[in-house]
């Protein structure tokens, strides 16, 4: 298994033992944290963030994740990049490949990252963009992972909008780690055709189920895992009354969660909107008189609410990523 | 539905009835991903035929095409082309070759090869000099004299009266080549592995002997690397395998990774038996199909795209002898790199059927040979899908098998 020097740019380009790895790998770094023992792969090194918009997580696990690597971050944002706007991506890329050992970035375009993985000549990290968020779903598998203790016979359901690149890497991770998963949402709203299919595709290699559902109480039945996200993305912030409307039967609440007929856990990528003690969600509260959007603090302060062990594990699984692919590991082919 | 419904009655009234294509219409292609336009998705294992070797919609190929399109599309070879000498520089400094010559198809290209070998042995033997071998299963083109080096009767059937001085010899048969080849031989031509022959792959000491015989005899060794070029097998040029160089090599497919071409590429001594009016083509080498090309070659070159077909083609093929294991349809599994020939022990049609309805476009050649031609930069994760798969359908079909004996 060779992970020195790849890019680390979307979920479709590891297969299953690969993705396996990264997260057993991670849970290993995560037991390194806590009993303090270092773990200095990347020494020496200095790596870029490059974010074209806010982040708190991503940010944060990939400082904390340098520091523990004993590499050092440096974090650049909008307002120190020009991505594509004075110069083109093609020529950051081949500068800040020249001077760094590594570059995570989070912008809006995906080409933005493909074309830095082109050109950059040292590892590149997908942060998030538009279309996929692949760290996020290392973390995320990671944790179902360690509550369940094993990924087989899950079932995985994402509630809210369908369309965004959290659903969409979902259905893809999903697909290769045999995690079955449906987005229920509606019509509307639903996951783009193209990477339902090559979801479906993907799934024939696990048999994981990948589908997309209107009716959400139909949708949880047989879920072990419950996911939502906020319903209004970043940058569609004036889409707030049309959304609610739409997605109201999806959020998660008390009355959802009795649907499920089996255990289940709850996770959420954050931020989220779970009561109205943030500015926007009071706002909504006195607009709308809604207490919360996607998820209601039932489920969000519930015993079988993850979402934070799911947020720390941003940490160990990027953490894994960026020793993998820079850090000279040695590790055996495990087929 | 009823838009490909009334193409097809279109297309049956409308085309000449030379190929049956499968009711899918594709209108969409990103990397090894086909989209239909009913939204469905295939992972293409096929590549068209060994031609998208970078994937659907490559942007450095994309961006040639777009510029050539914005700037000129077609001349003629009445004047200087720059994208044409540059991509013929690029394959000459990446091959045994001193000169290319640019034509529009494979077929064509082999033509051309013939034309320069038999002139080449007509002005310094004479005319007696003229006869060509070529192999059993070899699959040369569908032109006139092309089928004539096609083993495959049923191509010739009632187009006769043949060109003269063609024979077979059967492929890896040291024996019988080398009493075949004789002060009358012009040309021998070969494919390095057979591709839709059924992925037979030549034998070191079969490639030794025809070197060595026909140099010898003074006979121009071609080979045909229309199928297993532009990085297929492992290397940029099957040849590169066994260390042995041809007078004279054809390329089309995946030279363009889309785009009409076609090309001989020859060492000087034969390249220079064509003179002005010698040869010719209208469209050859034109602006459009040689900005692809060199685009092309510069992605072969820069992203190494060789060694990542060697290293998927292990993947692949790994998997594949690991599902052969417990498979008792697999009697071979053949090729190198992403040119991959499973030989089945009985008809391919029906796995080739249900594998396609299930997302994965693969092919069956000769009847029983599965054959494998993904893009290059087909993902992993997408070949363990396909396998999952196989491994599915094989165990139904010989399932049922058992149950009818």
């Amino acid at each position: 298994m060779t992970f020195q020097g790849r890019n680390f740019n979307v979920i479709q380009d590891f297969t299953q033992a690969e993705l396996n790895y990264l997260i057993d790998f991670a849970i290993h770094l995560k037991q390194l944290k806590q009993k303090r023992i270092p773990h200095h792969y990347l020494e020496g090194q200095t790596i870029a963030l490059l974010f074209d918009k806010t982040s708190t997580r991503t940010r944060s696990a990939f400082t904390v994740a340098a520091q523990d690597l004993g590499a050092h971050a440096e974090f650049m944002g909008a307002g120190d990049v020009q991505f594509g706007k004075k110069e083109s991506d093609k020529d950051s890329a081949i500068v800040f490949g020249s001077m760094f050992d590594g570059i995570q970035l989070r912008v809006s375009k995906q080409e933005t990252v493909d074309t830095f993985c082109e050109y950059a000549g040292v590892p590149i990290w997908n942060g998030m963009t538009n279309d996929w968020h692949p760290t996020q779903m290392l973390a995320d598998f990671m944790t179902i992972k360690e509550v369940y203790g094993s990924l087989a016979e899950q079932s995985l359901v994402y509630l809210g909008d369908g369309r965004n690149n959290v659903a969409h890497s979902l259905m893809i991770m999903g697909a290769i780690m045999g995690v079955s998963v449906t987005i229920a949402s509606p019509e509307a709203l639903a996951p783009a055709s193209e990477v339902l299919a090559e979801a479906q595709v993907l799934a024939q290699a696990t048999g994981a189920k990948i589908r997309h559902l209107e009716n959400p109480l139909e949708a949880v039945a047989d879920a072990s895992v419950l996911y939502t996200d906020v319903w209004v993305s970043m940058g569609e912030e004036a889409q707030f009354q049309e959304r609610i409307q739409q997605l109201m039967p999806y959020q998660v609440n008390q009355e959802l969660v009795q649907h499920c007929q089996k255990p289940y856990i709850f996770l959420h990528c954050l931020p989220a909107f779970h009561d109205s003690s943030t500015q926007i969600g009071a706002e909504i509260k006195h607009k709308y008189g809604l207490e919360a959007m996607e998820v209601m603090d039932d489920v969000f302060e519930s015993p079988e609410a993850y979402q934070f062990q799911q947020a720390e594990n941003r940490l160990h699984t990027i953490k894994a990523v960026m020793a993998v692919t820079n850090g000279n590991l040695f590790i055996p082919d495990l087929a | 539905m009823a838009y490909i419904n009334q193409l097809i009655q279109d297309a049956q009234k409308y085309l000449m009835n030379t190929y049956q294509p499968l009711p899918l219409l594709p209108n969409k292609g990103i990397e090894s991903r086909l989209y239909t336009e009913d939204g469905s998705v295939y992972i293409d294992f096929l590549a068209g035929i060994s031609v998208n070797n970078l994937g659907y919609s490559n942007k450095h190929v994309q961006k040639a095409l777009h510029s050539a399109v914005d700037h000129l599309i077609h001349t003629s070879n009445y004047f200087y082309i720059p994208s044409q000498v540059k991509a013929a520089q690029l394959l000459v400094e990446q091959s045994f070759a001193d000169k290319v010559f640019f034509s529009n198809s494979g077929a064509e290209a082999n033509e051309g090869a013939l034309k320069i070998a038999r002139r080449k042995a007509y002005q310094q033997y004479g005319p007696q000099k003229n006869e060509v071998i070529a192999f059993t299963h070899a699959f040369h083109g569908r032109t006139l004299a092309t089928m004539n080096m096609t083993d495959n009767a049923s191509y010739r059937e009632g187009y006769g009266p043949h060109p003269e001085g063609f024979t077979f010899v059967p492929y890896n048969d040291v024996k019988a080549f080398s009493e075949s080849i004789s002060e009358r031989t012009a040309a021998v031509i070969l494919e390095p592995i057979q591709g839709e022959g059924g992925v037979h792959v030549a034998h070191d000491d079969f490639m030794v002997a025809l070197r060595e015989l026909t140099q010898r005899f003074d006979a121009a060794l071609i080979f045909d690397e229309v199928q297993t070029s532009m990085g297929r097998t492992g290397k940029l040029f099957a040849y590169e395998h066994w260390g042995i160089e041809p007078d004279i090599m054809t390329l089309a497919k995946a030279l363009a990774n889309g785009v009409p071409i076609g090309a001989i590429l020859a060492k000087s001594d034969y390249a220079e038996v064509l003179t002005p009016g010698s040869h010719g083509t209208t469209f050859g080498g034109n602006p459009l199909a040689t900005s692809a090309a060199v685009s092309v070659m510069e992605v072969m070159l820069n992203e190494d795209i060789p060694a990542l077909a060697a290293k998927r083609g292990d993947y692949l093929r790994t998997g594949l002898q690991r599902l052969a294991q417990d498979q008792p349809l697999i009697q071979e599994i053949r090729g190198k790199g992403l040119l991959i020939g499973v030989e089945l022990k009985q008809a391919g049609a029906a796995i080739v059927q249900a594998m396609l309805e299930r997302g994965f476009i693969i092919n069956c050649t000769q009847g029983n040979v599965l054959r494998f031609l993904p893009p290059l930069i087909i993902r992993e994760a997408e070949i363990d899908a396909m396998l999952a798969a196989l491994s599915e359908v094989m165990a139904k079909i010989s399932g049922q098998g058992s149950h009818t004996e």
